[in-house]
């Protein structure tokens, strides 16, 4: 019995340990001067109370050793400006913010170049917690050696510049949830298109208690009804109580010329519901059209002066 | 042997000519384009061999930016100096935003100050105009810059084909993709302006501010 329980622990503390802090040289890794971090998003299922570990990474690929500082914000959707799809709310909370959950293992680190940090983040569900989505993000950020802010020297920079990443927790507490959305617009951004690429925008609303990704396609057709081209639109989250705009673009072959219809099927991520909008869009590359009539005139010209001016004729030998 | 003779003729329907060449080019529009159609599916029973990768997201912005300086009143010279680039570079399908924000509203130098730009709209871009008795700074997303809206950024870097932005103690955002970036990522240029009103007294020092731009995919 000694033995089984020596076992356990020794498993467990090893599990343990193989999920503590930890670095690892990585080969090959390119001088980019930057940081990267991964993964970038989080989706978490919990019941109130309950307790989960997430492990995040990061590389240094700055070329030189860099401090990096952890730190965890609230962020939230938009009601307001569908273009804004993820506010952090800083030191503020969001509406349905989750930063007091979240806590990371650690919170500076410095590695040298090639390195990849790992750490574990533990989110933490109150058992008091609403039902539906929760958000919070792990943001790391590599600070500039001097604060501005704080020198008297006239040669120092006006404006320091910190680099900041961040990791997403989408944390959907289990319960008495509401998935509630729907396609608000469907809209080209021009009517009339001279040059490539058309550009389309969607807009979303989420009414839910949930995240929502909808995911569809949109088919242009050519006045004959024929489908010329079909543009996927990839799932998009949209946060509970936001709009969300994503923008797509369509770039026409090169015989495209005239009226064109984009039929937009997206479904809404839930259910087996599907909106469906269509916008109507003309496509005249002037452009082309001119460089084609110019190069038609002049072989037409040619083509008619040869002919009525020069005549060509064999003579044979007699 | 070859003979080339003069027929000296007249020219007819070049104008009846062009026009069937644009029906032409309509047609063409319609029908030469190809269609899609959708191919028959077979059911063979294919043992599934499933991957993920996940999704990546990196930085970096110029560490710091030297604006020029401002002798007594005036504007600090809009080039290369007042600028700093911000490369992001994501694998993410849905591609990422980019934000901005101060440490504090103001710049400072001791206990002087120059104020944040204020627009008239609040959060809304327009093009630089400031009171003869205030200095102010303000920042505006680069036209060269690879996601730049210029509807809502102005298609020039300067004060007055530009439109310009206090930088808030809130996120505010400034750039989004709705796709994966090259290897060689986006590039983002963020240009710092400064003015000192025609009746102000500025007191001389070095007024700074800190930025953080923090770029998280969706």
């Amino acid at each position: 019995m000694k033995k089984i329980l020596s076992i356990a622990i020794f498993t467990l503390l090893a599990v343990n340990y193989a999920n503590a802090a930890r670095v690892e040289m990585m080969k090959d890794v390119p001088e980019r001067g930057d940081f990267d971090l991964g993964p970038t998003s989080f989706e978490i299922e919990a019941s109130p109370g309950e307790k989960i570990t997430k492990t995040m990474q990061i590389t240094n690929r700055k070329g030189v050793a860099q401090n990096f500082l952890v730190a965890v914000e609230d962020f939230q959707g938009s009601m307001d400006d569908p273009e804004k799809t993820v506010l952090l709310q800083g030191d503020k909370d969001g509406k349905y913010g989750a930063k007091d959950w979240v806590v990371p293992e650690m919170t500076t680190f410095q590695l040298k170049h090639g390195e990849r940090q790992f750490f574990d983040v533990t989110i933490e569900v109150p058992k008091n917690a609403d039902a539906g989505d929760h958000y919070a993000s792990v943001l790391v950020s590599a600070p500039p050696t001097v604060d501005a802010e704080n020198t008297e020297d006239r040669s120092k920079p006006n404006v320091m510049i910190t680099s900041r990443v961040g990791a997403l927790f989408f944390v959907k507490v289990k319960g008495n949830i509401r998935e509630e959305g729907m396609l608000r617009s469907f809209a080209v951004k021009e009517e009339i298109n001279k040059q490539a690429p058309v550009d389309f925008k969607i807009i979303f609303e989420n009414k839910g208690t949930v995240r929502i990704q909808p995911s569809g396609r949109i088919e242009i057709k050519n006045i004959a009804g024929n489908v010329v081209d079909v543009v996927a639109v990839n799932s998009f989250n949209v946060l509970r109580d936001s709009f969300r705009a994503v923008n797509f673009q369509w770039n026409p072959g090169d015989f495209s010329f005239g009226q064109y219809t984009a039929q937009l099927q997206l479904a809404r991520g839930y259910g087996d519901l599907t909106d469906s909008k269509s916008v109507t869009f003309w496509v005249i590359p002037v452009k082309k059209i001119m460089i084609g009539i110019g190069i038609f005139a002049i072989m037409f010209l040619l083509i008619h002066f040869f002919r009525k001016n020069i005549k060509i004729s064999t003579v044979k030998k007699k | 042997m070859v003979i080339i003779t003069n027929k000296n003729k007249n020219m007819k329907k070049t104008g009846f000519n062009l026009l069937v060449f644009v029906f032409v080019l309509m047609m063409m529009g319609t029908f030469l384009n190809p269609s899609m159609s959708v191919a028959a599916t077979d059911s063979d029973l294919i043992t599934p061999v499933q991957m993920g990768v996940l999704a990546t997201i990196a930085i970096n912005c110029d560490a710091s930016v030297t604006m020029n300086a401002i002798t007594g009143t005036g504007q600090s010279t809009i080039d290369a100096n007042n600028r700093a680039l911000c490369n992001v570079q994501t694998n993410n399908s849905a591609g990422y935003k980019l934000e901005w924000q101060a440490s504090s509203a103001t710049m400072i130098s001791g206990d002087d100050t120059i104020a944040a730009y204020t627009p008239a709209v609040a959060d809304t871009p327009e093009t630089w105009s400031i009171g003869a008795t205030t200095s102010e700074w303000g920042a505006h997303v680069g036209s060269g810059s690879t996601t730049v809206n210029t509807t809502t950024w102005g298609a020039a870097d300067t004060y007055a084909g530009g439109k310009w932005l206090n930088v808030g103690t809130s996120a505010f955002q400034i750039a989004s993709r709705s796709d994966e970036t090259t290897w060689a990522g986006d590039d983002e240029y963020v240009y710092f302006g400064a003015q000192v009103g025609s009746t102000k007294l500025q007191p001389t020092g070095t007024y700074a501010v800190n930025v953080t731009v923090t770029a998280t995919t969706l």
